[in-house]
């Protein structure tokens, strides 16, 4: 039976540590579990059970820089009389238990003042007494609760931003003109209704009716609808013709109309007809804005550096912020800490995890002397480098700065605006037409109908279909975890010919690796020894050998030693093991690269080595298979020793490309987008960011959604990786959902028309036709999108 | 009918007075964030439960 963690519910897997009769899966949850008693917090555990997060045992966390004056101005909002406000950005917030224990964080040190979460961003606001807590303390605090806050070169660069509240307060304005301007309307439309004849007291007042309404359609006239108005004056400017600009002829030609039928006393004027409009179409607006606030598509490179790191200077080392680096500057890199420019080597063994740059997980070994790139991870010992390139001049800077990156999004509907390019000709048409005939036939009409024409044909309904589907094929895609930036990149999804996939974690799975073992067979006992050595080490390589060896005692081990980044060492039974790398040892083999490789030696006498290599997602080739329709290829940065594997997994036709370097992945997309096919580039937005940007729709593939979101323009979760045809198929979907609401909506605006050639429009006739059209457009668009993501088969894990 | 107009003022003023009054809420921040409000009142105040035990 597997346990779970009391603190965290993550399954027990390496060792139960058992505290309070409660079994938790390591020591920092234990810790976790004891802080939160002592201070009378443990009230977390009955709102969710197993909700804490497991705080990260692995790195070892500097916060010191942060009190560095500098830097200290930098990162806090507000310092004064002792008391300081500071934001902090948790990735890891998720649950109500978090957000409580976030804001208890007065009861766990008492020099914290009060502390507020913004649970959508995934901030929290800090206020403490700077004289008995530093921010470095309070950083330290929140790590060790399992909340650790990213700092990083970013978080300078984008001071909260005033969340833009325009739109509200326009929809809020239009709602209450609307809802206030219907009211007065009333009295009038009920006219024909009373059996009586018009009733006396109606007659003497209906103009301070009218002109009430008049008042209250002024501030939609000139704050709600604005927008419109704004885009379709942009859009004739640049010879383009939008959706906003019927609208915005719709808008005009009922507020023009309606205040001359009241001066001459024709009818009551349309005045409820443009509360509506606005109203709903100001509605569809901000259903489309409310998408994923907490997913930040726009990161970059920033997002990983350091905010500082230690400069040595005279012997002395001290915390400087990254912008102040220079070439020739001394800097001090610590285990699991990221290098911020290409440099030398001076001192220390390097052990470079590259896997930010080339998405391969090996180690490279770095001598003295040798360059170290900016962007790997020093696993190991603390190293000195010398900076040769300042901070904005990397190797790997320089590829997030390619041009690919600054091309600009438009998040214009496409196939919306398309169509209404079309629909303006036919409308204008139109009206020009019975314009004429009316003419002949009755000429006091004419503008009666071509007003009457331009109002009914306001295509609100046309411009709410789209952003509904849209919207809500967007929340369905979230849902089975598909995240998109924006709704334009679901039209570009059903529009794509070739799909071009990264392979190393993208296709193979990043966190379970394969442990072979070669070499001559150990005998249990030696495997014993073998597995208790592995546990007194925190390297991954061993985390994952040890993982492997299941159903293996422990016994004890004697004079363990680790050294960082080369092996481990102990005596068990008297024998002398050694776990670690080739020349740790003592093996002298010429191997081939790219594998991964742990050896093991019992009694200096080498035994064998444990080969670690990644393995394919389960279900990839079932999941390839239902790509058919599509063109595919493979663009990897190892070597091609996969070559055959891969060539049974995907079809002859694709291409499989090997030892592409990012630079080369992204000619290879545009080379593709030049034989004018549309390109999905699905890869894990490490090494191929370039190519990513450039695709048409750049999808990168995560295990956790908090943790890593690089600049693309859509997120799918690991877990939901065998869906990816159903949500290709899905966005077709969407795309002809809208087709049929289009249709839906023509329907109404042939019927208004029937009424408004023949002359019969009254102001009641739009106001029914107008609220129908738009709500029974937004009712099609929710149930049937709904209804196609329940008969579609979602292929979840 | 002049009491109908009275009336017609009366409400519209009174709609117009909660419009402010959302606007102004709107303006302080208070409809940029709709979650963490939500998950807060459900917490209980653990100092008011100190007190009852006392």
């Amino acid at each position: 039976m597997t346990e779970h963690c009391f603190h965290c519910g993550q399954k027990i897997e390496l060792e139960v540590v058992k505290f309070d009769e409660k079994k938790f899966c390591c020591a920092g949850c234990k810790t976790v579990y004891e802080i939160l008693n002592t201070t009378g917090l443990e009230n977390f555990y009955a709102m969710n059970s197993e909700a804490g997060v497991r705080p990260d045992s692995k790195e070892n966390h500097h916060f010191d820089f942060l009190d560095t004056p500098e830097i200290f101005e930098k990162v806090v909002d507000f310092s004064e009389d002792g008391i300081t406000v500071v934001t902090f950005h948790i990735p890891v917030i998720h649950c109500t238990s978090c957000v409580w224990l976030l804001e208890s964080l007065n009861t766990v040190n008492e020099n914290i003042v009060y502390s507020n979460v913004n649970f959508a961003k995934k901030n929290v606001q800090i206020s403490f007494h700077q004289n008995e807590l530093k921010l470095s303390e309070v950083a330290r605090l929140i790590t060790q609760l399992g909340y650790k806050p990213a700092v990083s070169l970013q978080s300078l660069d984008a001071k909260e931003t005033n969340p833009n509240r325009m739109l509200i307060y326009k929809l809020v304005v239009a709602g209450f003109c609307f809802s206030n301007i219907m009211i007065l309307a009333f009295p009038e439309y009920s006219l024909p209704f009373t059996k009586t004849s018009p009733e006396v007291w109606l007659e003497g007042n209906k103009n301070i009716f009218r002109w009430a309404m008049f008042v209250l359609s002024l501030p939609v006239m000139f704050f709600s609808a604005t927008d419109y108005f704004k885009s379709a004056w942009h859009g004739i400017k640049n010879k383009f013709i939008n959706i906003d600009l019927p609208i915005a002829i719709g808008f005009w030609v009922l507020f023009l109309r309606s205040t001359y039928d009241i001066i001459f006393d024709i009818s009551p004027g349309f005045f409820d007809t443009i509360g509506g409009l606005a109203f709903f179409m100001l509605i569809g607006k901000w259903f489309q804005q409310r998408t994923y606030k907490t997913l930040a598509f726009d990161r970059d490179y920033k997002s990983f550096y350091p905010i500082a790191v230690l400069r040595i200077n005279n012997g002395i080392e001290q915390p400087t912020l990254l912008s102040e680096l220079k070439v020739g500057d001394r800097i001090l890199i610590r285990n699991e800490e990221i290098i911020p420019a290409d440099a030398v080597l001076m001192k220390g063994e390097a052990m470079i995890d590259n896997s930010f740059v080339t998405g391969e997980s090996r180690l490279i070994e770095k001598q003295q002397g040798d360059k170290v790139f900016a962007g790997g991870k020093q696993s190991g010992q603390a190293i000195e480098l010398e900076i040769i390139k300042e901070v904005n001049q990397s190797y790997l800077t320089q590829l997030w700065n390619n041009e690919a990156f600054s091309k600009e999004d438009s998040t214009l509907n496409k196939l919306t605006n398309k169509i209404s390019q079309y629909f303006v000709i036919v409308i204008l048409a139109i009206a020009i037409a019975s314009g004429i005939f009316w003419y002949f036939y009755d000429s006091t009409q004419i503008l009666q109908v071509v007003t009457a024409i331009l109002i009914i044909t306001c295509p609100c309904a046309l411009a709410l279909s789209s952003p509904f589907i849209l919207g809500n094929t967007m929340r369905i895609f979230g849902e089975k975890g598909l995240y998109i930036k924006s709704t334009a990149t679901i039209e570009s999804m059903a529009k794509i010919d070739k799909i071009v996939f990264d392979k190393t974690g993208t296709i193979t799975e990043n966190q379970s690796a394969v442990v072979e073992y070669k070499g001559e067979e150990l005998n249990p006992k030696e495997l014993i020894a073998v597995k208790s050595i592995l546990k007194n080490s925190n390297h991954p390589l061993s985390r994952i050998i040890f993982d492997n060896l299941k159903e293996i005692e422990i016994t004890d081990v004697n004079s363990y030693k680790e050294m960082v980044g080369k092996g481990q060492i102990g005596i068990v039974d008297g024998k002398e093991i050694k776990v670690g790398s080739k020349s740790f040892v003592g093996k002298v083999e010429h191997s081939e690269i790219n594998k991964t490789r742990v050896y093991i030696s019992v009694d200096s006498e080498v035994k064998g080595k444990f080969e670690i290599s990644n393995h394919y997602r389960k279900g990839l080739k079932e999941m390839i298979n239902h790509l058919d329709s599509y063109s595919l290829a493979i663009l990897s940065g190892d070597n091609d020793s996969e070559k055959e594997t891969l060539s049974t997994i995907f079809p002859k036709s694709a291409s499989l490309k090997f030892n592409q370097n990012p630079e080369q992945k992204l000619e290879y997309i545009e080379s593709e987008q030049k034989d004018n096919q549309k390109i999905l580039m699905l890869g894990d937005g490490l090494n191929d960011a370039g190519a990513i940007q450039q695709s048409d729709v750049g999808m990168v593939i995560t295990e956790d959604i908090n943790n890593f979101s690089p600049s693309c323009d859509a997120i799918i979760k690991a877990k939901s990786f065998l869906s990816f045809p159903e949500f290709l198929r899905f966005s077709k979907i969407s795309i002809r959902l809208i087709w049929a609401a289009f249709t839906l909506s023509f329907l109404y605006n042939i019927v208004g028309l029937a009424f408004a050639i023949s002359g019969n429009l009254e102001p009641v006739v739009a106001a029914i036709l107008m609220p129908i059209s738009s709500i029974s457009v937004v009712i099609f668009a929710t149930v049937s999108t709904r209804l196609s993501a329940k008969i579609l088969k979602w292929n979840l894990e | 009918m002049g009491i109908v107009i009275l009336m017609i003022m009366v409400s519209v003023s009174l709609a117009a007075v909660f419009l402010v009054l959302f606007l102004l809420g709107a303006r302080k921040g208070q409809f940029d964030e709709d979650e963490s409000p939500a998950v807060r009142m459900l917490m209980d105040d653990k100092k008011v439960k100190d007190k009852i035990d006392t």
